[in-house]
């Protein structure tokens, strides 16, 4: 691992030129010869009984090509409940649901067309409280779980709005609270969040004679998309194709199915013309997915001296009309809840709900930034009720090597000591008060927070390295590059293993039909899964290389060796013999054409190491290949008159397990904490008798560059982990998990009293201030 | 999207008034676009013609100095009235003003003509404008009339423009250096931000430095137009600025004096409140800048 050449070395990113000059083509800007524009008539109401569908004058409007309604396309998809129909069928369960759809010469005339569509309806009670939609007797937003095909992932409670339930149970939680001195319990809500990425949905697809599928998708996932649409046609993989074009942005908001449906129930009806579909900002907004509300309870149990004993929890995951990812994300959540702290007895219980809201579903962090919130304001509370200081009481708590997690498996590769202790440390935690009043008037507070997180395991990877006749390679992989910059860290690590330069290697495309499949680009796991299934393409293709070189030398295979980039004979002495060949200067070798084309291959997978947890409690020797730990800080100025919060300070302790690209995994950092004091201060849609308010950029506050006017201190940890490649761990999400946690946290010192509500708002604050509200 | 229309591009403001006498009632003016785009693009305003002011020479640039007052053309961007020396040095409250207005490149299109005659009740621009005395210079197809700017809002959304007419100029007075005012605008973000709430105050002393012989105090997203608050500004008359106590109550003259809003976006209540808590933040600012300048 010494002597790196690339792997730790600044690299700019290969996408950069042309994005920074808007040369980048993202789905929305293709155009697809013949192709149609199609839009979209939407659930005018959020529940309601479908009586009829009337599309007869926007069938007959000029120009208009294809008109389709839910009972022409009966077909049905979801990840874990096959819950959703491409167009509704039935009944209509959230404001914006797609109805009915038109194809047609031009967007202009889609448009006016879809305005000729009526739908009589009979209005449903409206379920958009995620508690009374617990309750017994609650009107139902899925009368009928059985009517679904259910994959594995989640089991719906029959005659309920629950849709999973995840349990962890470990040890004995009332010996937990019999032995602890204190016990604090709070509850806690999180705001429902649009991903609001720069690119809306977008999806062409083409229906071949054949019958074979061809679909534009801005995807984060296109295998599994394709898996989705197989399942849904009953085709087979084969006549299905995913192109995915450059994506503007997904956040997890483009793993699932989304505009793709919708365009292809119109394809199947065009005799072959593409269908086009790119959602408005507003329909991104109330028929995109969220990032789920919910609602959780969280108590706390310590002794005097602040070793914790017990910990239980609720959690009621407002995943809106349909299942979606809703169950994993609720999951996740459930089993982290108590964060990273040894806890030896605990109780959670994760309920997932539906109501007539918009789709929760996957969000850059997947329940933990809401989750560490909740534990981070407990540390708080149980630190001031015990009155020790809160960084000496989560470090007294904290997991370390060979520590036993939440769902009993022992840990290795622990960095989140110095996570901590550097994300305080950055902001002076043991210099002066956390807080304090300044010459002005305004409250000053210093915030920690930390958190818990795994990878979805199992999972797989593959990738093809092709080697190009002039010597340069070509990576045929199916991870998306959605801005982390796969693209640039892949690269970097094939170059690293081979020993020739990163200018040399490029990423080709992603289209299922040409590169090998991937699970998904989810979960923070490329550059920890793809990268191993490169280092594996490496050295497949070093052994091809070998023994090509092995032929046109003479010699036996096993006397060719490959290192530091050259390709030589060994010498009697183990030293370079007489041949030799630099992999950068392969094309003047001639060697390449002395013998058939070669490809590396290489796939990996890690359902080798799973253990599947136990359903009654979550317990599992390993439940994930890899899982993510770290820790921010936070200095706060809040001013008392306005109830405007000001960051002052972000800091950061990430344990990225090697940093690949420090260019990046520092840009990554930076922008998730600046999504994350989006989500603390700002991001929240706000509904009125199951209407969005507040579908629309102006007031839908996602932070501007004038909003990221604060100091970051950011703090890269490496333990390395033994499975990575180099090391490396994932730091997609884990850049911002615990971000919104710190905030909470400093904003609840300069206030005296735990914020239990985010995004913080200054009603609230002033609320709280006059002592009226009690930080929600 | 952008629904079709007709497009007009005169040279002259006459031509402007003649073609408003011809087909204003189906028309849309169009300064930076910056509002009527987006409304366009919504489905709010579908006009049959758009006439274009940008190629109308006579309404631009900034003419004038502190002596003898400015005399800014409608169709002059914000980003030229922020980076305008004169206007940084003797008229730092407008720079604020404008400065606070959507990003750097919204202020690049849009124009403070277009910002008076949007006649949002919260717009950034109007405020320093009001405490500044500013006269609207109006041009018509029969002449020219002088409308005071806070004469301007008969409504929301509305100005006294008839259907010939066109905001032409904005006349600031001259200022003597012995005032000062700030502005203060209060969003939940930094940047393409819509007032939640807007505090300008402007402030004169006796002599003695601290007596008032004049302010004036002018909100935004208060009331169905842009108001001033006559009241909490008679109120201030002849009072000591330099006594805390004075601009607190002050703040509660203007807090019920003011008319604002309850909506999903805010109470009646908490806006009232920062009226009450940020009014006299603002005063003293104003009273400090004076005393620094």
């Amino acid at each position: 691992m010494e002597n790196l050449k690339v792997i730790g070395k600044p690299v700019i990113r290969k996408d950069v030129l042309d994005k920074v000059t808007g040369a980048t083509e993202y789905a929305a800007d293709l155009f697809i010869p013949k192709q149609l524009y199609a839009a979209v008539f939407r659930s005018p109401v959020p529940h309601a009984r479908i009586k009829k569908v009337d599309t007869a004058k926007a069938a007959a409007y000029p120009g208009v090509r294809s008109v389709v309604t839910g009972e022409d396309a009966p077909y049905s998809y979801g990840r874990f409940i096959k819950d959703q129909s491409f167009l509704a069928r039935g009944k209509v369960r959230f404001l914006g649901e797609p109805v009915a759809a038109v194809a047609a010469d031009t967007l202009e005339i889609a448009l006016e067309a879809v305005r000729l569509i009526t739908m009589e309806y009979e209005e449903l009670p409206l379920i958009d409280d995620v508690m009374e939609a617990v309750k017994t007797g609650s009107p139902l937003v899925h009368e009928n779980w059985n009517e679904y095909k259910m994959q594995n992932g989640a089991a719906p409670l029959s005659g309920t709005n629950i849709c999973d339930h995840t349990k962890v149970r470990k040890g004995d939680i009332e010996k937990g609270f019999q032995e602890a001195d204190v016990v604090v319990e709070n509850t806690y809500w999180n705001s429902m969040v649009s991903h609001a990425p720069i690119e809306p949905h977008s999806a062409t697809v083409k229906v071949e004679p054949s019958g074979k599928v061809t679909i534009w998708s801005a995807t984060q996932s296109p295998f599994y998309i394709r898996e989705e649409i197989c399942a849904s046609l009953g085709l087979p993989d084969h006549m299905v194709r995913i192109i995915v074009p450059q994506i503007g942005g997904g956040f997890g908001g483009k793993l699932e199915l989304r505009a793709e449906p919708i365009a292809l129930a119109l394809a199947l009806k065009t005799n072959g013309r593409p269908v086009k579909l790119t959602f408005s900002r507003h329909e991104d907004f109330i028929a995109g997915v969220v990032r789920a509300p919910v609602l959780i309870r969280a108590k706390t149990g310590a002794k005097k001296d602040g070793t914790l004993t017990a910990f239980q929890g609720e959690l009621f995951w407002d995943t809106g009309a349909f299942s979606t990812t809703g169950p994993r994300v609720c999951s996740k959540a459930t089993i982290i809840l108590s964060g990273p702290y040894v806890i030896p007895n605990l109780k959670v219980d994760g309920y997932t709900v539906c109501t007539n809201k918009q789709l929760g579903t996957a969000y850059r962090g997947f329940g933990v930034s809401e989750a560490a919130y909740v534990h981070e304001a407990q540390m708080d509370a149980m630190a001031k009720a015990l009155g020790i200081d809160p960084l000496a009481l989560r470090l007294k708590n904290i997991m370390v090597e060979g520590s036993r997690g939440p769902t009993g498996e022992v840990f290795t590769s622990v960095g989140i000591k110095e996570c901590l202790e550097k994300s305080a440390e950055s902001i002076g935690w043991n210099n002066g008060p956390i807080s304090w009043v300044t010459k002005d008037g305004k409250l000053r507070g210093k915030g920690l927070g930390t958190f818990l997180k795994f990878t979805g395991t199992p999972s797989y990877s593959s990738a093809t390295l092709k080697l190009n006749l002039d010597g340069s390679i070509t990576i045929a992989q199916g991870g998306t590059e959605l801005g982390q910059g796969v693209n640039t860290v892949m690269p970097m690590m094939a170059a690293e293993e081979l020993g020739i330069a990163v200018e040399k290697i490029n990423m080709a495309a992603v289209d299922t039909e040409n590169v090998p499949p991937d699970k998904t680009t989810t979960s923070s796991r490329l550059t920890f899964h793809m990268g191993n299934a490169i280092l594996l393409a490496v050295n497949d293709l070093k052994e091809k290389l070998r023994k090509l070189a092995a032929v046109v030398w003479g010699t036996d295979p096993g006397a060719v060796r490959i290192e530091n980039g050259i390709l030589f004979t060994e010498g009697s002495d183990g030293r370079l013999g007489d041949k030799q060949v630099k992999l950068d200067e392969i094309k003047k070798s001639g060697l390449l054409k002395a013998g058939p084309p070669l490809l590396g291959f290489g796939s990996f997978e890690t359902s080798d190491i799973w253990d599947q947890p136990d359903p009654e409690t979550s317990q599992s020797e390993r439940l994930a290949i890899m899982w993510f730990l770290g820790a921010n800080g936070a200095e706060v100025e809040v001013d008392p008159e306005s109830g405007l919060v000001r960051i002052i300070k972000v800091s950061a302790g990430n344990d990225v397990g090697r940093v690949i690209n420090p260019v990046g995994c520092m840009q990554q950092i930076e922008g998730g904490i600046v999504m994350g004091v989006g989500n603390s201060l700002m991001e929240e849609m706000i509904h009125r008798d199951g209407k969005l308010m507040n579908g629309n950029m102006v007031d839908f506050k996602v932070p501007t560059s004038m909003d990221a006017d604060f100091e970051m201190a950011i703090n890269l940890v490496e333990t390395a982990h033994p499975e990575g490649p180099f090391g490396a761990k994932g730091v997609g999400e884990p850049a911002m998990c615990s971000v919104q946690a710190a905030i909470a946290s400093a904003v609840g010192h300069a206030l005296g009293v735990p914020v239990t509500s985010v995004p913080i708002k200054p009603e609230t604050v002033l609320a709280v201030l006059r002592g009226k509200g009690e930080g929600r | 999207m952008i629904p079709k229309f007709e497009l007009y591009v005169p040279k002259t403001v006459k031509e402007v008034c003649g073609l408003l006498k011809e087909i204003g009632r189906d028309s849309v003016l169009v300064a930076g676009g910056t509002d009527v785009f987006v409304e366009m693009h919504n489905g709010v305003l579908n006009p049959l013609y758009l006439i274009d002011l940008k190629k109308v020479q006579e309404l631009t640039g900034i003419k004038g100095d502190e002596k003898s007052g400015l005399d800014i053309g409608a169709m002059t961007t914000h980003h030229e009235i922020e980076t305008n020396p004169i206007v940084r040095k003797y008229y730092s409250v407008l720079y604020e003003g404008v400065n606070a207005i959507g990003s750097l490149q919204v202020r690049n299109r849009a124009t403070i003509g277009g910002n008076i005659c949007t006649a949002a009740p919260s717009a950034d621009g109007i405020g320093p404008l009001l405490v500044l005395n500013a006269v609207c210079f109006v041009e018509g197809s029969g002449g020219s009339r002088k409308v005071p700017l806070i004469g301007f809002f008969p409504g929301p959304k509305r100005t006294v423009l008839a259907q010939d007419e066109i905001l032409a100029r904005i006349l600031v007075p001259p200022v003597n250096g012995t005032y000062g005012a700030a502005f203060f605008k209060y969003g939940r973000r930094k940047a393409m931000e819509i007032a939640l709430m807007g505090i300008t105050a402007y402030v004169e002393t006796e002599a003695d430095g601290v007596t008032c012989r004049q302010a004036r105090i002018a909100l935004a997203t208060s009331a169905p137009t842009p108001i001033r608050a006559g009241k909490a500004e008679a109120y201030l008359r002849g009072k000591n600025l330099a006594d805390k106590a004075i601009l607190e109550e002050a703040g509660r003259v203007a807090s019920e004096e003011a008319k604002p809003r309850g909506s999903w976006r805010s109470s009646m209540e908490f806006r009232k409140s920062l009226l009450e808590n940020l009014v006299p933040r603002t005063l003293m600012r104003a009273y400090e800048n004076m005393t620094k300048g």
